[in-house]
């Protein structure tokens, strides 16, 4: 999540007058590899980093209002990226507006407004769990695309308290498994058990009669059973 | 991405679902069978307004939804709009 792409629309503010074209132009400069240092404020170190600018889009223009859409890495601060443009432009520039609309697999078409789950929840209440189901999605509905591993019901329970996964609880394996891969380990069921580290290859996995062959990296809270 | 078929065992439709299908046939109800497993383990995109900061809508949902831990996945700045998750794992109703 922390390191996917992220897609934004915002207004930024021009402090001074230039012809579109120009502004146009140099929107275009700030595409691909940009350096920038984070502001003041972040919370991160305060240090010269280098982010991808996918895309930078100046939308609309109204006086020196401008609208515009970008696509950009994790990591990239879009109020530095308007205030840069505006320094490069010589006129200066704030931005004034900002909505992310996507942030890797999840984007504003699919999201849930306040109101929505507070109705869910409402109706939760009454005694109806329909709108909740649908609103609400299990943590296995988003997990980045990384290699499974699918391990016996008999596993599970150590798995959830911590220990490593042994050969003998493998049942199935992606073919991209490698050592030092992050995989996702499922239950037979579907159930999402941990992320994990694999130490040997998916042959090695399936072949292998005793010994680790992946590393607890974050282990979930088991499913509740009432 | 590309899923493989190697098994130890071949008592296993539903593994080749869930090594085939990224767990999609898999509807939430077969997991999850209870609402309060569900509110345990989910997360859920939220249009966040602008105001309220990403960590106070947090904790409103942790409320309503009687859950113990709430996190969101990323600030934004003031101005902004929309963190686009809220992730509300662990609940002990």
């Amino acid at each position: 999540m922390v390191s996917e792409d992220k897609e934004y629309v915002g207004i930024l503010k021009l402090h001074g007058d230039i012809e579109s074209e120009k502004v146009y132009q140099a929107a275009k400069t700030f595409t691909g590899a940009i350096y920038q240092t984070p502001p003041l404020k972040a919370a991160v170190k305060k240090r010269l980093r280098k982010r991808t600018v996918h895309s930078f889009d100046i939308l609309e223009r109204d006086g020196r209002c401008l609208l515009f859409r970008t696509k950009v890495e994790a990591g990239t601060y879009i109020r530095k990226l308007c205030f840069d443009l505006g320094e490069f432009l010589g006129v200066g520039a704030s931005m004034v507006e900002l909505r992310r609309i996507r942030n890797g697999p999840f984007n504003e078409d699919e999201c849930v407004q306040l109101g929505d789950l507070t109705h869910a929840f409402n109706q939760l209440k009454r005694g109806s769990d329909e709108y909740l189901y649908s609103t609400l999605s299990p943590v296995e509905k988003i997990l980045p695309d990384l290699p499974k591993v699918i391990v016996r019901s008999s596993a599970t329970s150590s798995l959830y308290r911590g220990a490593p996964l042994m050969a003998p609880g493998v049942v199935a394996v992606h073919r991209e498994t490698k050592p030092g891969v992050h995989v996702t380990v499922y239950s037979q069921a579907g159930e999402l058990v941990e992320i994990a580290t694999a130490t040997v290859s998916a042959m090695e996995m399936l072949e292998m009669r005793e010994g680790i062959v992946a590393k607890p990296l974050r282990v979930l809270d088991p499913i509740p059973h009432a | 991405m590309e899923h493989i078929r190697i098994l130890k065992e071949v008592d296993a439709g539903n593994l080749l679902h869930i090594l085939d299908h990224d767990l999609e046939e898999i509807g939430p109800r077969d997991l999850y069978v209870t609402p309060s497993a569900l509110i345990s383990r989910c997360f859920v995109n939220i249009d966040k307004p602008r105001g309220p900061s990403s960590h106070e809508v947090a904790a409103w949902v942790g409320k309503m939804a009687g859950a113990a831990k709430v996190g969101h996945g990323g600030t934004l700045e003031p101005l902004a709009e929309k963190p686009p998750r809220k992730r509300c794992p662990n609940s002990h109703p």
